[in-house]
């Protein structure tokens, strides 16, 4: 292990001096070093809880470690909380292990009897739950922490406890941390739900523990407003010159709140609010096991591929129904438009974010596709009743409404904390609903269509262009915003429906716009226009069996696009939506492999997608 | 994460409950021990409270059995107030009533969901004991062990190639002559790779492979490219052209490691960690067994 540190030491010291010139060495022998922009997408989850998650462990999640995770994730075989043997069809490249923040630790240590706990009068008291069987408690007294009720004193862990822990769990994540190879990145969730409405952000550093350890993870016992836990992770950079962001997800279960025009305190957002929620939060989970967040049907009734796995019955809590004009401010295609909004208003735009999906998963093992889907909680690991076993006591939503997604893509120079953080903060990154469909989207204003068949396509892009995350500003005379997009099918899933892309816009007075254009399309479809539908691609989908083929459908698609109905006066944003062809749903094998009866309304077929980061236009 | 609102019972929930696992493990025992005993009527409605029975009911709660646990909860039972411990008699008295009752309608005989649940509980509890003895393997047992299973701690071979890609969707036949030209055009030092890239076409996947493992370049470049990656000599002169699902690929191979084994040094912790679960594992398999061992079977199949 000695010499595995020693290892990552060094290369973070050779990786701090090459950045300290900002420019890659021009002398490396090997073509394959000399690189100056990302040559390939790195895929992985950053968002995932273990028995060291309150939540996890009170439901269940008693045996699966974060080293168990991280075993799991680099591709070996692990056996699940119910004994379940599970494995990847690949590797992932990089893992967060990210449990909550809130009671972090405390119920594993609680079960696991540890003196450093047990001396707490906190800690003798969860133990005497747990050997008295009352789990159901401690899952509680956790639900009480999220909403911040509790904060009375006498649920309070010192602070010797929560380093003590945090040592544990930074530990871990650096002895599996193999650069170039297999990326483990520190970071917790901050857990805060105000009157149930979930505000929850994930945590994510860039640094190794000679930072990092000088932290304590930041909770809602702490404070549930997002503008606290931005300050405390400013203090963490100004104490430790490291870098750390946030990530905010499940904007479906704030009932409103995730992109507000007000702050939680009740004010409208201003320029400083917008500057600082740009600068903390690059990123947004925008699709994860509980359900997706890129639009709804209410909000984008022309979208066709709009009805994908919706939570959009209450918030988080259970605690308020879902209402109509809630929406708008929860899902993330009119998140960015509002932005644009709050942009021309304050000069900065709060909801300027990339996109990324991960699982949030709560047993310790990240699984996205399809067909090796292992749920959320230990009640939705694979059995039979799966499908009508609610999400936990209390809480009812049934098994059927989880959704196998995400993955995170990252275009990074090197499979490094160092570089996928850096690629996070300039959203060089973007979300899949768990397969590894790989996308490349360039902004520009002249690429021809030529351009995107050349073998150096990302070398021009760069050159003439911006990538995802990047902004265009002020059009030159005459000309529109050209998109230069690549898309290719995850080597072992299904082929690809389309590319489209999608755009928003605020128009002069001051209202929000989208569209939807169907960009490149696999066969001899042509894409609609005025309104039309273009034709669907088909389904070779087989329910009873389970099955698909990949006789329809392409396995890359191409487009060089420029926007027909370009503005140079008014705000605007792009990203770029990959479908697959239809395939089965976790449902239908569930149905093939374990005689399971799927409800009526349960959805069987599914559409897996990806969406990018935006591109900008700024006026 | 979720915040519970207001509980609803539903069967399904019911059944996740360590509760429902305590009264139908209680069930089971309680027919076995009824089949051997054959109590009269009134013997069958009469609960004794013991220290034993509460303690024996504690455990299950909790779900541990080991002798440590037990000395807890032994402990935990003497220091109860009159009232805790009334309260608790309570708790077990309602229990096995109800235990009782389920029994007699035959609740868990007719549901295979209680009955697979019970196996899997039964198997948590063989599992569930103490690991004095798991923790602290000797040097030479980890040694044992890694050499037993040294086939999982390999590093697999890995190969750094690149390469130029011709598309064969607009035609077979042109793509295998600009592949073979630009070939010739390479190993002639006509051309340099960057200017080879100008007569070739975007490939869908990546045009580096820096340090990858076979599977991921045979999943991208198929089995003919990843055969010539693995198995030629590695001497950096430019091979091909190979098909792939989506055209010829000329391939330039610079470094290739071979399967190898770490020492021991370097992977001891996972190799602890494996061994402690290979334990735990047949320790689990020891005492299923042991418990079959303890059964009669007959069987009517031909």
């Amino acid at each position: 292990m000695n010499a595995r540190l020693i290892t990552f030491l060094l290369a973070a010291l050779v990786w701090s001096s090459s950045t300290a010139s900002a420019q890659p060495s021009s002398t490396a022998y090997s073509p394959v070093v000399a690189t100056k922009y990302p040559r390939r997408v790195y895929w992985g989850d950053l968002h995932l809880h273990t028995q060291c998650s309150a939540d996890a462990y009170s439901l269940g999640t008693r045996h699966m470690t974060p080293a168990d995770a991280f075993r799991f994730a680099r591709g070996e075989a692990v056996k699940t909380e119910t004994g379940q043997p599970t494995r990847l069809k690949r590797p992932l490249d990089f893992l967060a292990v990210t449990d909550h923040a809130e009671y972090l630790g405390a119920f594993f240590h609680a079960g696991k009897r540890t003196p450093e706990l047990l001396q707490t009068s906190v800690g003798a008291r969860w133990a005497g739950y747990l050997a008295n069987g009352e789990d159901r408690k401690l899952f509680t007294e956790f639900a009480d922490a999220l909403v911040g009720r509790g904060a009375r004193e006498d649920s309070r862990l010192p602070d010797f406890f929560k380093r003590f822990v945090w040592r544990e769990l930074v530990n871990e994540a650096e002895r599996f941390n193999e650069p170039g190879r297999f990326t483990t990145i520190v970071g917790y969730e901050w857990s805060a739900a105000v009157d149930g409405n979930n505000l929850h952000r994930v945590v994510l550093f860039r640094d190794g523990p000679e930072n990092t350890l000088k932290h304590i993870p930041y909770s809602s016992l702490d404070s549930i407003d997002p503008e606290d836990l931005w300050k405390a992770l400013e203090g963490y950079e100004k104490e430790t010159s490291g870098r750390v962001l946030a990530i905010p997800h499940n904007g479906n279960g704030s009932n409103g709140m995730m992109f507000a025009d007000t702050t939680i305190a009740g004010q409208p957002l201003s320029t400083d609010y917008a500057a600082r929620r740009s600068r903390w939060e690059p990123v947004y989970e925008v699709t994860q096991v509980k359900g997706d967040g890129e639009t709804h049907p209410y909000l984008s009734p022309n979208d066709e591929f709009a009805d994908y796995e919706r939570w959009d019955k209450t918030n988080i809590g259970g605690t308020r129904k879902k209402e109509p004009w809630m929406l708008e401010y929860e899902y993330a295609r009119s998140a960015l438009a509002r932005g644009l909004a709050h942009e021309s208003r304050l000069g900065v735009n709060p909801f300027a974010f990339g996109m990324i999906g991960s699982t949030d998963s709560h047993i310790g093992i990240t699984t996205t596709t399809e067909d090796n889907f292992f749920g959320k909680f230990v009640s939705s690991e694979p059995t039979v009743n799966r499908m009508v076993t609610q999400m936990a006591p209390g809480f009812p939503v049934p098994g059927s409404d989880f959704a196998a997604s995400g993955l995170a893509a990252v275009w990074a120079t090197d499979n490094t904390r160092e570089a996928l953080f850096d690629a996070l903060t300039r959203k060089e990154v973007y979300a899949t609903t768990g397969n590894r469909i790989t996308v490349r989207l360039f902004g520009g204003w002249d690429f021809s269509p030529a351009d995107v068949k050349r073998a150096d396509y990302a070398e021009v892009g760069y050159s003439k262009g911006v990538p995802m995350g990047g902004t265009l500003n002020a059009a030159p005379r005459s000309k529109a915003p050209v998109l230069m997009i690549t898309a290719t099918k995850d080597p072992d899933e299904a082929n690809l429906d389309r590319i489209q892309v999608i755009k928003g816009w605020l128009d002069a007075s001051g209202k929000t716009h989208e569209k939807i254009y169907d960009v490149a399309l696999s066969g001899n479809r042509r894409a609609a226009s005025n309104g039309g539908k273009t034709p669907l691609v088909g389904s070779t989908v087989d329910i009873s069996n389970a099955t698909y083929s990949n006789s329809i459908g392409a396995e890359s698609l191409d487009a060089v696009w420029r926007d027909p109905d370009f503005d140079p006066k008014l705000r605007a944003f792009y990203y770029v939506r990959v479908l697959e062809i239809p395939t089965p749903r976790w449902t239908a094998y569930d149905a093939k492999r374990l005689g399971a009866t799927i409800p009526s309304g349960v959805k069987s077929v599914t559409v897996e997608r990806a969406y990018t980061s935006p591109i900008w236009y700024k006026p | 994460m979720t915040v519970p609102s207001r509980s609803r019972g539903q069967l399904t929930k019911l059944l996740r409950e360590p509760l429902v696992h305590f009264i139908v493990i209680g069930a089971a025992l309680f027919a076995l021990f009824t089949w051997f005993t054959s109590e009269s009527e009134e013997e069958s409605r009469r609960i004794v409270i013991t220290q034993e029975r509460l303690l024996e009911f504690m455990q299950y709660r909790n779900q541990t059995f080991s002798d440590s646990a037990r000395d807890r909860l032994e402990e935990m039972l003497r220091s109860m107030t009159p009232a805790q411990k009334a309260n608790l008699v309570d708790e077990y008295i309602r229990e096995e009533v109800l235990h009782r009752e389920a029994l007699a309608m035959g609740l868990d005989s007719t549901d295979y969901v209680i009955r697979r649940r019970l196996a899997q509980t039964m198997e948590y509890v063989l599992r569930d004991s103490p690991e004095e003895d798991l923790s602290a393997p000797s040097y030479e047992e980890l040694r044992q062990f890694f050499l037993n299973n040294v086939q999982r701690y390999q590093n697999p071979a890995r190969a750094t190639l690149r390469h130029v890609f011709f598309d064969a969707s607009s035609g077979e036949a042109g793509a295998e002559k600009r592949a073979r030209s630009t070939l010739t055009a390479l190993r002639s030092n006509a051309i340099d790779f960057e200017a080879a890239l100008t007569r070739s076409d975007r490939f869908p996947y990546f045009q580096d492979y820096a340090d990858e493992p076979r599977p991921l370049i045979e999943s991208h470049l198929g089995p003919e490219v990843a055969d010539a990656a693995f198995l030629k000599p590695v001497n950096s002169e430019w091979q091909g052209p190979y098909r792939s699902r989506s055209g010829f690929h000329l391939i330039q191979v610079t470094r290739r490691s071979s399967p190898s084994t770490p020492n021991l040094e370097s992977v001891r912790e996972v190799v602890a960690n494996d061994l402690r679960n290979a334990k735990v594992e047949e320790r689990l398999e020891r005492r299923i067994k042991s418990l079959i061992g303890q059964y009669r079977v007959e069987s009517t199949l031909q």
